[in-house]
């Protein structure tokens, strides 16, 4: 539907989308069962007065009315105030921040190299002659890529950090030598690897299924009757085509990734926002998990308006408004 | 066709026995699994396969517990957000408009989730009792599944199978039901697997985060335990982590290999080489093909070809479709990986090629042998430029220097400007592109062109421009060229020679002239028959003056300015009327305001003297089943996933005929439409079809509820000539017997001239004429 929709159109969808994801943020809290002031403190809630309570909530600008509450809560959010986090003290944006370039450079680092893998992997299983072979490359690549996350980075540190000693078992630097390339490149390996895995399958699969839709096409009969080999037919046409479905799969499913840094960054305790919020969420620190929640929205957003970018640019029929998606 | 299949079982099969597992997981298991069973921390032994705990409860237990929380998770979450996910996609698709805006608004909004911190918010929060965390893996992940159904469902909609089914008076719960969930399921169960994989994944997660429902045992939660044991510091890791590990990872394994699509085997492969003897070779020509015999098991498609072709000759090759000739270009190109070639040889300058490796093979095509192909319009690749596309076949041979002049000198000869490297394919018009395939084999200096049906897909002027460019081009180049195609007339001119294939064989050949005046074969007669003007059938003036249709001063208006302005046509009982136009007249628009699948804007439309627009509902549903519309495309008007009985029996179902009454009905109507032994066409799948059975298909589903008038809308543009004319005879010799009205919409004006006892000229939405014939 996207590609029919006139850009101005997409630019207000996703504005709504944004506005939506900011209200669910608003709600969330006030929908879970029980009183703001539960899920603030949560176990110890019971011993307050009703008066300690009604100052908590004032403390909240929650004794306000709902409506008025979530006027304040937009203009904060226009104001780029996101509030302060209780358990670090600080301004929930600095904290964010601090913790923002760790988990770009997990993403980014694994996503990049997910698509190339899984794309060289999708090319030779088309490649290969026999039906056998390529049919134990895709159930290898998919087992491999469906252990999960957590497990496999527990096994990693257990073989690579603990047993051989080769690689650290946590942190993004080492004290001792701060914040230098080897260092971040070191701490960085196994987290990025067990990322890596993970998303390796579903740009197989994607990549798999469309080279698959190309090489049924006219254009790769055409140019096998030109004297192409099958690693240039598989490169030069059905490559380029197969590109836009796996950029598309990257965008819709970006959400999900994200989600897939919070267990890996825990696991190696890797100071991204995944971590952030996993602490966050055990710290009771509610400002902190609203703010990391509504930037993990927005990044997804982002996500989307990149790939309708990419997509256009990778086929010349949606720059004049064609839908060629049909 | 069990090749490529492997994935897919070896999914199903690891699913299967995880679902088995959890089933018998308390009747398998050998302790309970929170019981205090042995002294913590053992390794594995007899009684305890996978050893203890820290808590000394057997990992064996603990772990087929496991399996059957996981699974549970997994389908019942996947159940529901596919139901979900289902309904919201093919809903919104199916009925556009505003709810479709609103719904996929609504959907993007639940895309941008972060689905795994939300349900650590929730869990967190709210307690992971098991409903819950199903009801909150459900709400954060059925956005994708309707995402990708929605664009499906919106193209089933305007099918013509649908439309058809619509046309016939079906209501839209009964075609969603009946045809677009069925069409559908394959990809509703790819969307089911890749949930139940998510939803594996996020509950292990949880658990292992320790947020978990600890009320039940879980993989997710033995890990946890596990990690938080520091159990990976000796080796208690290999039997107390690796097992849980390597079961989410089969699981998962198994759903995600469920859900791959059922993959086409590999296409890049080599041909085959012959089996059985090769004749020798006549030295005389450049290219022969000699007692060629080639099929796939089972069937044989040629049965020992011989043809032969000298420097500049031009040879015809005709023959209706499935007669093999695709098969033939294919089997010399070498382009056919899984067809098996029995016996006999393709020489090219008296080197043979079909023995040849498929190294040596592949550095000739193109260079030697070329190939313009069927539907040449189509072989650009859309996303590269023209130039990119001729520099990459400019430079098989290695010669990198004259590219460009290469290049330009090609499009010059096909009558192209330069500037068109810079362009794409799809900013060219259909003969462009036909010039532009051309333009790619003359790059390089190939001594043979085979063009399979190169024009077609073009009107009978740019056809003509085609072929006599192919023509000039090969005696300037002596060129050796074989011209395929199924419509004689449009080769007698261009060929030297023309040679007749039927059924695998060449049944004669020789000078066009001769061979068109007096074919000697069954197969060259009913060519040449079609390919001469067509003898007038005699009119037929209706005894009945009944009026059977009648639009008067109708007017209809698409949304891109486009419609009909003010037109009156009326259909009598027994008379065949002719709707003649260019494309994009409004022919098909007519015939869709006659079964109401339009409303007219102004004027009205009856149909046997009622207003379509005074009935409504069931009324209006009954009412419609007095006519019927025969489609344009016979592969895409019958659903592809029925019976020729089911799809033919349709319109009587929808009246509410019982089943026997129905199967009696199916035989006599196929009967009728020529399809015999009907008893055996009435059990066939339609996908075993050829086009011309199945319009015949369509035409036994109209006649099946005795209708008043058929609307058959270009029925046969898709059809060879002999076929053509055999489905239009037999459509007419219905018409006498049962004083059918008949409103044949046609851009061929011939066709209308021999059918019709009467022709109505539209264009650009305006009737321009009324003809009655013989007047």
């Amino acid at each position: 539907m996207g590609q029919t929709m006139t850009r101005a159109a997409r630019i207000a969808g996703y504005i709504v989308v944004l506005w939506l994801g900011a209200t669910a943020n608003f709600l969330l809290p006030r929908l879970l069962p029980g009183d703001p002031v539960d899920f603030l403190i949560g176990d110890d809630a019971g011993r307050l007065t009703s008066a300690q309570r009604t100052a908590m909530l004032a403390q909240f600008g929650m004794d306000r009315p709902l409506i008025e509450q979530y006027r304040h809560y937009l203009s904060s959010i226009a104001r780029l105030d996101l509030g302060t986090s209780l358990a670090h003290g600080k301004p929930v944006l600095k904290v964010i921040a601090a913790r923002l370039p760790w988990t770009l450079l997990l993403v980014g680092c694994s996503i990049i190299l997910a698509f190339v893998i899984g794309f060289v992997l999708a090319c030779l299983f088309h490649w290969v002659e026999r039906a056998r072979t390529s049919s134990a490359l895709m159930c290898t690549v998919v087992f491999f890529g469906s252990l999960p996350p957590f497990w496999v980075g527990m096994v990693a540190i257990a073989v690579f950090a603990v047993t051989l000693g080769w690689l650290p078992t946590h942190g993004a630097a080492s004290l001792e030598e701060g914040v230098t390339w080897g260092s971040v490149f070191h701490h960085a390996l196994l987290p990025v690897a067990t990322l890596t895995l993970g998303y390796i399958p579903s740009v197989f699969l994607v990549a798999r299924a469309s080279l698959e839709d190309a090489l049924g096409e006219g254009y790769v009969a055409l140019a096998r009757s030109h004297g192409a080999t099958p690693l240039r037919v598989l490169l030069r046409q059905a490559a380029p085509i197969a590109l836009r479905p796996i950029v598309n799969q990257f965008a819709m499913s970006f959400g999900v990734l994200l989600g897939g840094t919070v267990i890996v960054e825990t696991v190696f305790a890797y100071p991204g926002l995944g971590l952030l919020l996993y602490e966050g969420i055990l710290a009771l620190d509610f400002p902190l998990v609203q703010g990391v929640f509504l930037l993990l929205v927005f990044s997804v957003v982002l996500a989307n308006i990149a790939a309708d970018i990419l997509q256009v640019r990778l086929d010349p029929r949606l720059r004049i408004g064609l839908d060629a998606a049909a | 066709m069990s090749e490529g299949q492997g994935p897919r079982r070896v999914g199903a099969l690891l699913v299967a026995l995880m679902v088995t597992v959890a089933i018998l997981g308390p009747l398998l298991a050998p302790y309970d699994p929170r019981a205090w069973t042995a002294a913590p921390f053992q390794p594995p032994s007899l009684h305890h396969w996978l050893g203890t705990d820290d808590m000394g409860q057997d990992l064996l237990s603990v772990w087929l517990y496991g399996a059957r929380h996981s699974v549970a998770i997994a389908l019942l979450a996947a159940i529901g957000a596919t139901l979900l996910g289902t309904l919201v996609g093919a809903g919104a698709g199916y009925r556009k408009g505003q709810w479709d805006f609103v719904a996929m608004r609504l959907v993007d909004f639940f895309l941008t989730l972060p689905t795994l911190p939300l349900v650590l918010v929730v869990a967190f929060y709210a307690g992971a009792s098991r409903p819950l965390l199903v009801a909150v893996l459900i709400f954060s992940s059925w956005a994708r599944c309707a995402r990708e159904l929605r664009p499906q469902a919106a193209a089933l909609r305007d099918a013509d199978f649908v439309v058809a089914e619509r046309a016939m008076g079906a209501t839209e719960t009964s075609i969603l039901i009946r045809h677009i969930i069925p069409v559908l399921s394959p990809m509703i169960l790819a969307q089911f697997a890749r949930l139940a994989h998510q939803a594996v994944l996020m509950e292990s997660g949880l658990s292992f985060l320790g947020l978990g429902d600890s009320q039940w045992v879980s993989w997710g939660g033995t890990l946890y335990y596990a990690n938080a044991r520091a159990v990976f510091l000796g080796n208690a890791w290999l039997w107390w982590a690796l097992p849980p590990g390597l079961g989410i990872g089969l699981l998962i394994t198994g759903f995600a290999l469920l859900g791959v699509g059922r993959p086409r085997g590999a296409a890049l492969r080599a041909a085959m080489i012959p089996s059985g003897p090769c004749p020798d070779p006549d030295p005389a020509y450049l290219f022969q093909i000699g007692d060629l015999e080639v099929g796939y098991p089972g069937r044989t498609i040629l049965q020992g070809v011989d043809l032969h072709l000298d420097e500049g000759e031009v040879l015809g090759l005709v023959g209706v479709s499935g007669a093999g000739k695709t098969t033939l270009v294919q089997t010399v190109l070498g382009l056919l990986p899984h067809a098996q070639i029995h016996r006999g040889g393709v020489w090219l300058a008296g080197s043979e090629l079909l023995r040849m490796p498929e190294r040596d093979r592949r550095r000739q095509r193109g260079k030697e042998i070329a190939w313009i192909s069927q539907a040449a319009m189509q072989s650009l690749n859309p996303v590269r430029n023209i130039g990119s596309q001729l520099r990459e076949v400019a430079g098989m041979d290695g010669d990198r220097q004259s590219i460009e002049p290469r290049i330009s000198a090609a499009l010059e000869s096909v009558g192209l400007s330069h500037d068109l490297k810079k362009a794409y394919p799809h900013e060219l018009s259909g003969g462009m592109r036909q010039r532009v395939v051309i333009a790619m084999v003359l790059c390089r200096r190939p001594k043979v062109l085979l063009a399979d049906e190169a024009t077609s897909g073009l009107d009978s002027d740019r056809a003509r421009e085609i072929l006599d460019l192919l023509t000039r081009l090969c005696r300037e180049r002596k060129m050796a060229l074989l011209l395929i195609s199924h419509d004689l007339s449009l080769l007698e001119r261009h060929c030297d020679r023309l040679a007749i294939l039927d059924r695998g064989r060449i049944v004669e050949s020789g000078p066009p002239f001769a061979l068109l005046a007096a074919p000697s074969s069954v197969a060259g007669q009913a060519l040449a028959a079609a390919a001469r003007p067509r003898p007038r059938n005699p009119i037929h003036r209706p005894t009945d003056p009944a009026i059977v249709l009648d639009l008067s001063a109708v007017d209809f208006t698409y949304s891109t300015g486009a419609g009909l302005k003010n037109v009156s046509l009326q259909v009598h009982a027994g008379e065949s009327v002719g709707l003649v136009g260019p494309s994009g007249a409004g022919k098909t628009t007519v015939a869709r305001l006659a079964l109401r699948l339009l409303r007219p804007a102004r004027g009205s439309v009856q149909l046997m003297g009622r207003n379509l627009a005074a009935l409504h509902g069931r009324a209006l549903r009954n009412h419609l089943r007095q006519a019927h519309l025969i489609f344009q495309d016979p592969f895409s008007a019958l659903p592809w996933h029925q019976r020729v009985k089911t799809i033919v029996a349709e319109p009587l179902r929808l009246a509410g005929v019982d089943r026997d009454t129905r199967a009696t009905a199916v035989i006599s109507a196929l009967a009728e439409a020529g399809l015999t032994p009907p008893e055996r066409y009435a059990e066939r799948n339609v996908d075993t079809l050829s086009g011309g059975e199945r319009q015949r298909v369509a035409l036994a589903r109209a006649l099946i509820a005795h209708p008043h008038l058929i609307i058959a809308d270009e029925p046969t543009s898709m059809l060879d000539a002999p076929v053509k004319w055999a489905w239009l005879e037999r459509l007419d010799a219905l018409r006498r017997e049962q004083a059918l009205g008949v409103l044949l919409i046609t851009h061929d004006r011939a066709q209308a001239i021999a059918f019709c006892d009467r022709i109505v000229t539209l264009d650009k939405g305006r009737l321009t004429g009324v003809v009655a014939r013989g007047a």
